[in-house]
């Protein structure tokens, strides 16, 4: 018996039991438009068989090279009961192969059917009189069963799934009946975008009349690289949630990232058809900023020179865009508080918030702080309140950072163009109310200064990692004064960190000096110039300086004999004076004092008054009993230059 | 019949005399020297402490370490020395270029030099060092790679800046990235990728 029918299935009511037989575990046909092409029906002694070219379900599934075979003569009217009944078809160009038994009535319409698959991976239990149909997955490896929707990762993907899922054909519904298991699963897009080894649990639901994916994934194994964002999920399990809305010639996506305590992340995307970004938006709450820079930011920061950071508190992320385009982006903080030692940098109960817009005006920001440490100088609690608008800067008004018992004052601060290759622009009126050398000199660890430091600082220029400052800066110390100008920093919170300026300094109290440090006494005043200095890693770089006494009416010029034996054990001779009859004298009188140091390349080219033949004095005698201190080496190493002075002062 | 012209050939070689242009040339094949030093420091195996050895003339530095270089420099010999430049003195050292220097030779003992092995890594030929193949790390190196990577490279940015301005010349920074493009390759070790002219990656 061979009959060949190509119609409607509808209009076939002497076949409906076999092609029920063979679609209803698939549809639950009634009002549903299936349409199949080339019927075959074979009854023979051995064995019953019906075949089916093509079977068009849903626009998404067409089930191909549908082939049932039942060993035996079996009766396939009024009612059907096959012991060992297998099924053949292809399904998303999967062939797939189910033995088990069925069951039919015809007059009842009951169907049932319990079979599995070859490979034991799929165990399918169909009974018409329910609404949904139970299939289990037995380590089913998922690549070749994802839908079609997911044809852009497919290739890159694998896992395999446990679990229960129930299937609604007459809705066009497929969802996990209880949490499927996963694991071993693998998404490798790029070598820097990879995950590796998750498992975890999946809830989903596949609405093929709706569109509509929905699934909830708690992902507790594994690793992933996305970029530069590590994240070990054993250590940090997260939760993801994504909801696919497949709306005509576009996809909507919102998702949902969380882990228990650290954040919580969401977001909304649209792809169009070729998978290509529309609009999108996204939000990160950062809930317990410690367990989130420990697992997460730290060993980004990392990537960008910033180890070991602490933080603390929270903060709340929100950007929107278009396509690669960033347009709005907001930061609320939340008593955050982040620091890094090795980059002397530390803020606490930073509050306010940032807004920042492309091709917009900006909604006025607010930062306030408890404190606040830059490169290692403190300011005290502040706030500030400013406008980020494209790739510009702007202080509202006049500003009053607290330094020590001092302040940096900024009337005005604007940056123009900070996201440009050319150097930006920055309009800056600032000063520097004064502030106390001694807790500034402690704070970076230098020898301690007494005195004050104040400053006008009206401009400034960034190009590249340097910025230079117009202006100058005003130190009044031992009575005197010491003026910076042509400031300028250099990678001040990268690699070896550089303060360059040209220092003058004018008519400092001698006595005043030499006693903070206690050097030994000597009085007078002393001026003079540092050229092209240059600090690197806080250490004196370079220089090119001269220091020399400057003879005043109001000041007497004497050395004491300590300070004459500090200047020679500098030169590395131990008790120039006490060997001799001077030591009975305290004090000598003196005409000048020169020293210069032209510093490169940790040498010191020394000098100081009449330099000739490789010789030079430092200290010129007056009166009697007169003393000169006379210097020969023109060379000097400068560290140990230093360490001697240093030495010298220290072990007095 | 003489005595006419001589005064002329005299005259004429007055005015050219007298027309003094002062070219101030980048000191290449000395630059090219430091940079060959300090690639071989860097480079070099030393599971050794590298602190800098006191030096026991204590005091007095008498030797600038670097004078030698200018010495070796072969335009002087085919120049000769009327014509050459006056002898460039390279300055190889500085607090800041012992500090990168110091940070580098220790990141190549403790990771660059294995990552350089395995040609997870090579040298650009812009004087830095890119990740080439990472797929045969697991993906915690795969970001630790991407750590070092990046300090290496922000130190290398601040070796030539720093080399430029101990040399006095700011502006030379690109130069000296050119010397040391040259070194590394040439001192990479046999097997390691570096980047040719055209971008390409070659296997040393």
């Amino acid at each position: 018996m061979l009959k060949r029918y190509q119609r409607n299935i509808k209009s076939i009511n002497k076949l409906s039991f076999a092609l029920l037989l063979l679609t209803a575990p698939f549809l639950q046909a009634k009002e549903v438009a299936v349409r199949l092409t080339e019927l075959q029906i074979k009854n023979q002694q051995q064995q019953t068989m019906v075949n089916i070219d093509k079977l068009f379900l849903a626009p998404d599934i067409t089930i191909e090279k549908i082939q049932y075979q039942c060993r035996g003569a079996v009766a396939l009217y009024p009612t059907h009961h096959c012991q060992q009944a297998e099924l053949a078809f292809d399904l998303q160009q999967n062939r797939l192969n189910l033995t088990g038994q069925v069951f039919y009535d015809a007059v009842t319409q009951l169907l049932k059917v319990d079979a599995v698959d070859n490979n034991d991976t799929l165990v399918l239990s169909y009974d018409s009189r329910r609404q949904r149909q139970d299939v289990q997955l037995k380590e089913l490896p998922i690549k070749q069963w994802l839908p079609p929707l997911f044809k852009p990762i497919k290739d890159n993907l694998k896992a395999i799934v446990n679990g229960m899922i129930g299937v609604s054909l007459e809705q066009g519904v497929i969802a996990s009946l209880n949490p499927i298991r996963f694991s071993g699963l693998d998404y490798e897009h790029s070598d820097d975008l990879i995950a590796l080894g998750l498992e975890g649990q999946v809830t989903f639901n596949w609405d093929s009349q709706q569109q509509t994916v929905t699934a909830a994934l708690a992902i507790d194994q594994g690793e992933a690289l996305l970029q530069q964002v590590y994240i070990d999920f054993f250590e940090f399990p997260l939760q993801l949630s994504v909801n696919i809305n497949l709306g005509g010639d576009h996809y909507d996506v919102n998702w949902q990232l969380t882990h228990d305590t650290a954040f919580a992340a969401d977001g909304d995307v649209t792809f169009n058809e070729f998978f290509e970004i529309g609009s999108w938006q996204g939000r990160l709450e950062i809930k317990d900023s410690t367990l989130f820079n420990q697992h997460i930011s730290n060993s980004v920061l990392e990537i960008y020179g910033f180890s070991k950071n602490q933080a603390a508190g929270g903060f709340l992320l929100t950007v929107t865009g278009q396509h690669n385009q960033i347009e709005h982006v907001t930061v609320d903080f939340n008593d955050f508080s982040f620091s890094n030692q090795k980059r002397k940098l530390a803020i606490t109960a930073l509050n306010g918030d940032i807004d920042w817009q492309w091709q917009q005006t900006s909604q006025p920001s607010n930062l306030s702080w408890q404190s606040l440490i830059l490169s290692g100088l403190p300011v005290s609690e502040a706030s500030m309140n400013f406008n980020l608008s494209e790739d510009e800067f702007s202080l509202y008004g006049r500003h009053q950072f607290p330094v020590f018992d001092g302040a940096l004052v900024i009337q005005r601060f604007t940056v123009n163009d900070f996201f440009g290759n050319e150097p930006a622009e920055v309009k800056m009126d600032a000063e520097i109310e004064p502030i106390s050398l001694r807790p500034i000199s402690q704070a970076l660890d230098w020898p301690e200064l007494a005195g004050q430091i104040s400053g006008q600082l009206p401009g400034m220029v960034k190009s590249g990692n340097v910025i230079e400052f117009a202006g100058t800066l005003h130190l009044s110390v031992f009575d005197g004064s010491i003026r910076f100008k042509n400031l300028s920093m250099e990678r001040l919170f990268g690699v070896a960190p550089v303060i360059a300026a040209d220092v003058d300094i004018n008519l400092l109290d001698l006595a005043l000096l030499t006693m903070t440090y206690d050097f030994g006494l000597i009085t007078g005043r002393l001026s003079g110039n540092i050229n092209q200095l240059r600090i690197t890693n806080w250490k004196v770089d370079r220089m090119d300086a001269t220091i020399y006494s400057v003879k005043t009416k109001a000041s007497e010029q004497t050395i004491s004999q300590k300070a004459i034996e500090n200047i020679s054990a500098i030169g590395g001779i131990k008790g120039a004076i006490s060997r001799t009859f001077l030591r009975f004298f305290e004090q000598f009188k003196y005409k000048k004092i020169k020293l210069s140091c032209k510093l490169h390349n940790s040498v010191c080219q020394i000098g100081g008054l009449n330099n000739h033949d490789g010789r030079f004095t430092i200290v010129e005698g007056g009166g009697l009993p007169k003393i000169n201190i006379v210097g020969f080496a023109r060379e000097i190493n400068w560290d140990v230059f230093i360490g001697r002075l240093l030495n010298a002062s220290y072990d007095s | 019949m003489k005595s006419w012209y001589q005064p002329g050939i005299l005259l004429g070689f007055l005015l050219v005399t007298a027309c003094v242009t002062i070219n101030v040339y980048f000191p290449a094949a000395e630059m090219e020297s430091a940079a060959e030093k300090i690639v071989r420091d860097v480079l070099q195996e030393d599971n050794q402490n590298t602190e800098p050895v006191d030096n026991p003339q204590g005091f007095y530095n008498k030797q600038p370490k670097s004078s030698f270089l200018a010495s070796i420099n072969p335009l002087n010999f085919i120049i000769g020395r009327a014509h050459a430049q006056p002898k460039a003195d390279i300055t190889l050292s500085s607090p800041a270029i012992d500090a990168i220097t110091t940070r580098m030779k220790q990141r190549v003992n403790d990771y660059l030099r294995d990552y350089l092995n395995q040609n997870v890594v090579g040298f650009t030929n812009d004087g830095l060092v890119e990740i080439v193949n990472i797929d045969q790390l697991d993906l915690k190196q795969r970001q630790a790679v991407k750590k070092v990577v990046a300090d290496e490279n922000r130190d290398r940015i601040a070796l030539y800046r720093e080399m430029a301005i101990a040399n006095d010349h700011p502006e030379w920074e690109d130069q000296v990235r050119q010397a040391f493009v040259k070194q590394w390759i040439a001192q990479a070790q046999s097997g390691w990728l570096y980047q040719d002219n055209s971008g390409r990656w070659v296997n040393k």
